[in-house]
């Protein structure tokens, strides 16, 4: 039967340094969000009045879902909630922190609630989220690599 | 009648999905790569390229695509989303989505004037008509440009 880590548990992984606007052109191609505030620089600056470009809040979340399934595997989670708290900007480095809050025995198997956190290099949230999974993977102790 | 876009779960396309959210695991790649992997768990967001009237897809004759939709005045963001998995999808499947609006507020902003939120509730049925995921997206929209720094 899997364990289910300790309350409190917390995974630490760096989800993407210095973030390329090429990272951000190729979430556009792939999800066809195609806002020119993620992609074109005159029209982020000139038209809509901002420094630069930045990423999809949904670009944030979708690094976060990628550390879940490294964490729990493909499929697991039952739920998974963000919010975006401001801008990621074209050179930040990216954190994402889970945290486990709760576990029970499902009637599948043990689940765990989640808090999820992804703070850039200044140590600013830029999302904050929640998430209920299925456990059925053996997890790391602590962290797992690229934490800080 | 609720309008439905068809959705189809491609194994290239939930490839490419993930390599968009840096996903590098052997599940997508390589020989040991499975031939219809589950989708990532936001490859839902990829909708939009079915959605025939997507206002921000790059359009023949259109210099840049939503800038009208957009505006000088104010922004529109993405302010928070909700997954709800009753299944995951998978490649190989299509997927129905029907959205819906759902509860519109107003909060007054620190840096922006005043803030209008809207949800968007979005049901993907698989193909014997099951929920298989239910998307809740939350707009926000500025009067005025925000920014942080």
């Amino acid at each position: 039967m899997t364990e289910l880590p300790a309350l409190g548990t917390t995974y630490q992984h760096r989800l993407v340094t210095e973030l390329g606007r090429q990272a951000l052109v190729q979430y556009a191609g792939a999800s066809g969000d195609f806002n020119p505030l993620h992609t074109d620089e005159q029209y982020a600056t000139a038209v809509a009045g901002y420094p630069t470009v930045f990423a999809h809040g949904m670009l944030t979340m979708g690094l976060m879902g990628t550390l879940l399934a490294r964490l729990f595997g493909d499929g697991a989670l039952l739920t998974f909630t963000g919010r975006f708290a401001t801008q990621v900007w074209p050179g930040d480095s990216l954190d994402g922190r889970v945290t486990v809050i709760g576990h029970e025995q499902g009637a599948d198997g043990p689940l765990a609630s989640l808090e999820l956190l992804v703070v850039r290099q200044d140590g600013t949230t830029v999302y904050t989220g929640t998430a209920r999974t299925r456990v059925s993977c053996a997890l790391p102790s602590t962290t797992i690599d690229g934490g800080t | 009648m609720k309008p439905t876009t068809r959705f189809p779960i491609e194994a290239g396309h939930v490839l490419l999905f993930a390599r968009a959210v840096l996903d590098d695991r052997a599940d997508y790649y390589g020989p040991t790569a499975a031939l219809l992997p589950v989708a990532p768990p936001t490859f839902t967001q990829a909708l939009m390229h079915f959605q025939s009237d997507f206002e921000m897809r790059p359009r023949a004759g259109q210099l840049a695509p939503g800038i009208d939709a957009i505006g000088s005045r104010g922004t529109v963001f993405h302010a928070e989303q909700r997954f709800h998995y009753h299944r995951h999808a998978r490649a190989g499947e299509t997927l129905s989505a029907t959205s819906l609006p759902g509860r519109t507020w107003i909060k007054p902003g620190r840096r922006g004037g005043n803030l209008t939120f809207s949800e968007v509730v979005t049901e993907f049925r698989d193909e014997a008509g099951d929920l298989v995921i239910t998307s809740t997206s939350v707009r926000v929209e500025t009067e005025r440009v925000v920014s942080d720094d």
